[in-house]
């Protein structure tokens, strides 16, 4: 590096206040660092400077070489919070020795006590668990925490216990995206937005959430790009760009739809891209509403072969390629005899929207939902189908009810006018992938490399018998078939059903979409007896008994508030928070055990094709008090249970998929056979798999990785997340991602293989969401005139951050509610009042920031304040919604049906319906 | 047919077996290895007969003989004039006195970091130092046995992805280890002047390691 640490010692006779503040800078070691929260999609790379065995402060980094001529690079990235990580090292909210409860949960009195009792405490509640209902009775939330998930999931998959799909409770991915294209994680790297013509910007405010990565949007600018930002308030990014379209909340698909009217009516289409990559040309009976298949012509046809119009004529539609030579229709009809003698009519689909759209979505019709002018709306899509476009699409979306149905109409914009699988197209989710080497060293029967080659043989053997399945099948939808057969993950919507306040909730009819013609009861019955959740419904026979949080927050995160856990909280025998800080949940455990900060433990952040580099953190001080990694932490625990087992004279047991456990067994294959105890070791595995993978460069190494930092991808490696790419591996290029659908023919992994955007599943036909439709928000929280929304702030990654220090004193330094002054001038209040928020479920009492830049009607709440940050310890999620959309029940449809983090009921809060009110003699100033 | 043989490494408990295959380019190269290992590992009696009677120079002529790159294996003079005792002590004078040339360790800046390092390079291919080798884990002899046992691997490999791995490994052990020091190996070999055996067997090393360095980087592109 060439750094060296400057001499504060020479000509100074003693110490004074400013020697002492010079000497608060002075290091001796240098390591790299990022910060393995799901801090996404981050990756930024810093130095982390310690002096004296502790980490003084830390500096992002401008090492990342250009990757595409004429592009500019990533340098510097980094933001507030990483420059101030290390502050939290010895932050007021800091878990430094083990805490058991000395009063009733949730009252705050704790005493410290040594690893060895709070370990047995946990290892007699597991024991006492698992003897009584089984190991599953042991549950654990799932959280996108790059740095839990290897050793919390190990742990649990090694005992047998329960962990919960993640994205059923962050609900941070794309159920639109899912249902149009059979997966969402496919993403540009961000310096393609650089190649944009049109950038539009929807449920993302990138000059708070993505921080090193907006300039590439900005820059684009300096090259001719428009950006356009649609957000009901004119939020930081709005400043930044061209046009700021302000909508209500919830109305994008409205809106969208009235722009796909725009370019069908005007003749704007791509019709080639359309008739090739979508199911617009598939033929739709009119008797039915259903696609015409080969089993409706001849009853031993097949069910999934469906079909299109060529040249007038019936011709089945080819399922292993979208470039099959054949032109299809887009226009006209057919009568069809079907098997059963009778006759129906056939049409394509496009015939079908186009319908739809002239009737129900025009400009003017849609300016009614969403507030802009039908001249804008038109405006904005003769742009989009005259440029490269880019939809920067944020997570917000599926928080709202009807988030599906915003993504499948923003999809089908770009469907219309081609743009995705080219540079400077696309829309954006959340993706992960490439860093192979903790899967795989996770599945290891036996370390180094013949035992991940052994991994990977077996994964090709179960693609293999895929494809032999169905020879249709690529590469891509075979392993996306085994991700579902893999996953040691269960959707939770079933025991949310059992075991919470959830059930009281989803079962107001009036919160829901009034287009539930049924009691949303009948739909998890239906659900149930057609067997699509078969496993998960059965799986929570019994309430859990033994809850182990590492990692998440749900009393923080669990949409509905504290009330909505109350059922389940009297069911546990043993709350245990593994976690750095003081959190919501650890507030209201039994047990709290100090993990390691993301600076004193050897971890990599989450990777992404965002980024295409994986990022390294180093051990840069030792951890603070007796804090311990989770990993250390977990092997530890399987030691514990095991003793605790032999002192009951237990030897064995058998989880719900009938394999038995050896509770003696436990810390060997915890570890590997005692592979796995040292950090450097699985480190340097994790990473010389990856190279095996050809996911990361040959020679990739702990070493190597030391070396550099952060190492470039290499490959897309072998899991499913990074094959749904489908593109080649970019050299010296920006990624483009399902350039291998358009350049290829590749087809998608849904059920018509085709960017589907018309489901047939009979739920989508009675709810008539066959197609992409607007419906507004239900009425979530009761009858209320506000709409409350969120986002992620500028000052804390999720919760990680908020209570930090350095970062309180940079805005207000405490919660607060953003309001329109007209809705806080009716209601009496002024700026920086206490207000009580509120609505049918209950309330929160905060500051009010009024601001002009809120939209009329909407009341904004930043994500990632703690509970104990508000009075009563009651936060903005007492008042969320919490509701599931019911047609995401649906299942035994191709992609609908299980898919881990991609298709099943999560819970959402947008547009919760809140009123807010002045609190007496809580004036602000 | 050939089989390795490890001294100063053993095979981890990884159910792994001992195979023989046909010699072909790759396991000439292995057998290679295998000389410069034993060479290097340690002199004894039997390392002295070898040299008297031009043993080594004629193991080392079969061992290259399938080898697909040039490589002269030169001639070993004989030391039919120095005594077994002299030989003996003269070995552990240049080769393992202080400092110690044949320890990885003498050559780098970081020997901590180093031989950590090539600790998990051995951790990773399923092998471990051997208890009773009393050498190290970077001494020479250990780290031509691991060359010699990882370029075995690739040859008996069941799939070309598992072979592209160990041939990988093979590359970057150069790049990290043999490589980096066995030209300063022996160029400080030749100035202690050594017995002639000894001056001829680090010559034909760094020669060997040089050659099969550019071997492994061409097959692998670059």
């Amino acid at each position: 590096m060439g750094i060296r640490a400057p001499d504060m010692t020479a000509g100074a006779p003693r110490p004074d206040a400013g020697d002492r503040y010079r000497s608060r800078w002075a290091w001796d070691s240098v390591t790299w660092g990022t910060h393995c929260v799901d801090c996404y999609p981050g990756n930024c790379s810093y130095r982390v400077f310690a002096g004296d065995g502790s980490v003084r402060f830390e500096e992002a980094t401008g090492t990342f070489a250009p990757v595409e001529a004429g592009v500019p690079d990533k340098n510097p990235m980094g933001c507030n919070k990483g420059a101030a990580w290390s502050r939290q090292l010895d932050n007021p909210d800091r878990v430094t020795r083990p805490l058991r409860r000395v009063g009733a949960r949730g009252s705050g009195r704790w005493e410290t006590i040594g690893w060895d009792e709070a370990l047995g405490l946990l290892a007699g509640a597991i024991v006492d668990a698992i003897e009584a209902d089984g190991p599953q009775a042991v549950l654990h939330e799932g959280t996108p925490e790059m740095t839990t998930i290897a050793p919390t999931h190990r742990f649990m998959n090694q005992l047998g216990g329960t962990i919960t799909d993640f994205n059923a409770t962050t609900n941070d991915f794309n159920v639109g995206m899912h249902i149009t294209f059979g997966k969402y994680g496919f993403v540009s790297s961000i310096d393609d937005w650089f190649h944009s013509d049109l950038v539009l910007i929807w449920h993302l405010n990138p000059s708070f959430t993505r921080i090193p990565h907006a300039h590439f949007v900005f820059e684009a600018r300096y090259r001719g790009a428009e950006v356009v930002m649609f957000a009901p308030d004119y939020n930081a990014s709005a400043m930044h760009c061209d046009v700021h379209v302000p909508v209500q909340p919830g109305s994008d698909a409205a809106l969208a739809l009235a722009m796909c009217q725009v370019i069908l009516s005007e003749d704007l289409l791509d019709r080639e891209f359309v008739a090739e990559q979508t199911d617009l040309s598939l033929l739709v009976r009119a008797d039915t509403g259903r696609f015409l298949r080969a089993s409706d012509i001849d009853p031993a046809g097949s069910e999934v072969e469906f079909f299109h119009l060529v040249d007038g004529e019936l011709v089945p539609a080819d399922r292993a390629s979208l470039k099959s030579g054949q032109v299809p229709d887009l226009a006209g009809g057919l009568e069809v005899t079907l098997g059963d003698g009778s006759r129906t009519t056939a049409r394509p689909v496009l015939e079908l929207l186009r319908a739809r759209l002239d009737a129900e979505h025009t400009p003017e019709l849609a300016s009614r939902h969403c507030g802009a002018h039908a001249d804008t709306i038109r405006e904005l899509a003769r742009k989009v189908a005259r440029n490269r476009t880019n939809i920067l699409f944020g997570a917000a979306a599926s928080k709202y009810y009807h988030g599906d149905l915003v993504e499948r109409s923003l999809c089908l914009l770009l469907a219309l006018t081609g743009n995705w699988g080219k540079k400077g197209t696309g829309i954006r989710a959340w993706s992960a992938g490439m860093f192979d080497g903790p899967a795989i060293a996770m599945a290891k029967f036996q370390p180094g490399v013949e035992g991940a080659e052994t991994v990977m043989l077996g994964l090709e053997m179960l693609a293999a018998a895929e494809r032999a399945n169905d020879p249709t099948a690529t590469d891509e939808i075979a392993t996306s078939s085994l991700a579902r057969l893999a996953t040691q993950m269960f959707p939770p919507f079933f025991h949310w059903w059992a075991n919470t306040g959830y059930r009281d909730r989803w079962t107001k009819t009036a919160w829901h979409d009034p287009s539930m013609s049924r009691p949303f009861e009948s739909f998890v019955d239906e659900a149930v007896a057609a067997g699509w959740w078969a496993g998960a419904d059965t799986a929570f026979s019994s309430p859990p008994r033994v809850l182990i949080e590492c990692g998440g927050n749900m009393r923080r995160r669990t949409r509905g508030g504290g009330g909505i856990l109350d059922d389940l909280w009297s069911s546990l025998d043993l709350v245990v928070v593994i976690d750095q800080r003081m959190s919501a949940t650890a507030l209201q455990a039994d047990l709290v055990l100090p993990a390691a900060q993301h600076y004193e433990k050897i971890d990599f952040h989450i990777p992404t094709p965002h980024l295409m580099h994986l990022t390294f953190s180093d051990k840069a001080q030792d951890p603070a008090g007796d804090a311990l990694t989770e990993w250390d932490i977990f092997a530890r625990l399987t030691t514990e249970i095991s003793a605790e087992a032999e002192r009951r004279g237990l030897e064995s047991y058998t989880d719900r998929a009938g394999i038995v456990h050896r509770y003696a067994d436990l810390w060997n294959t915890y570890t590997l056979d005692g592979h796995f105890t040292d950090p450097e070791v699985l480190a340097d595995e994790m990473l010389r798999d990856s190279a095996h993978t050809g996911a990361l460069p040959e020679g990739t190494d702990l070493a190597s990785a030391r070396r550099n930092g952060h190492i470039p991808f290499s490959g897309w490696g072998v899991l499913p997340y990074a094959k749904a790419q489908a593109s080649p591996f970019p050299d010296g290029e920006t990624h483009v991602p399902l350039r291998n659908h358009v350049e290829q023919g590749d087809p998608y992994p849904t059920l018509t293989r085709r960017a589907q955007f018309y489901i047939d599943h009979p739920w989508f036909l009675e709810a008539d969401e066959a197609l992409p439709t607007h419906k507004a928000p239900p009425a979530m929280g009761g009858d209320h005139p506000l709409e409350l929304t969120s986002g992620h702030c500028r000052w804390s990654v999720h919760r990680m951050n908020i209570g930090n220090r350095v970062l309180l004193q940079t805005h207000r330094g405490e919660p607060h509610a953003a309001v329109n002054p007209d809705d806080a001038h009716v209601r009496g209040v002024g700026d920086h009042d206490v207000i009580e928020v509120f609505n049918d479920t209950g309330g929160f009492i905060v500051r009010a920031k009024v601001s002009p830049s809120v939209r009329p009607g909407q009341i904004i709440v930043y994500n990632g304040w703690e509970s104990w940050q508000f009075p009563g310890w009651r936060g903005p999620n007492e008042v969320e919604g919490g509701m599931v959309k019911w047609l995401h029940l649906a299942g035994g449809y191709g992609h609908l049906s299980y898919t881990p983090t991609a298709w099943q009921p999560a819970t959402v809060d947008r547009a919760t319906r809140v009123d807010f009110r002045r609190m007496p003699g809580n004036q602000g100033g | 047919m050939f089989i390795y043989s490890l001294s100063g490494l053993e095979l981890k408990d990884t159910g792994q077996q001992a195979v023989e295959i046909e010699e072909n380019e790759t396991t000439a190269r292995s057998a290679t290895y295998q000389v410069f290992g034993r060479f290097f590992g340690g002199a004894d009696g039997e390392h002295y007969d070898m040299a008297c009677s031009g043993q080594w120079t004629k193991e080392l002529e079969t061992a290259v003989e399938l080898l697909s790159f040039e490589f002269d294996p030169g001639t070993a003079p004989l030391a039919d004039g120095i005594t077994k005792d002299d030989y003996c002590s003269q070995f552990g004078q240049v080769f393992e006195g202080s400092p110690a040339l044949v320890s990885a360790g003498t050559h780098f800046d970081d020997p901590e970091g180093n031989l950590a390092e090539v600790v998990r390079f051995y951790e990773y291919f399923g092998l471990q130092a051997g208890d009773d080798s009393g050498r190290a884990p970077d001494h020479l002899g250990t780290e031509c046995d691991f060359m010699q046992f990882i370029t075995f691997k690739e040859a008996a490999s069941p799939s070309d992805r598992l072979a592209g791995s160990y041939r990988r490994a093979q590359l970057d052990f150069h790049d990290r280890q043999l490589s980096l020091w066995i030209p300063s190996f022996a160029e400080q070999v030749a100035a202690a002047d050594p017995a002639a055996t000894f001056a001829w067997a680090a010559d034909r090393l760094a020669a060997f390691v040089a050659a099969d360095h550019a071997y492994i980087r061409e097959v692998q592109g670059g």
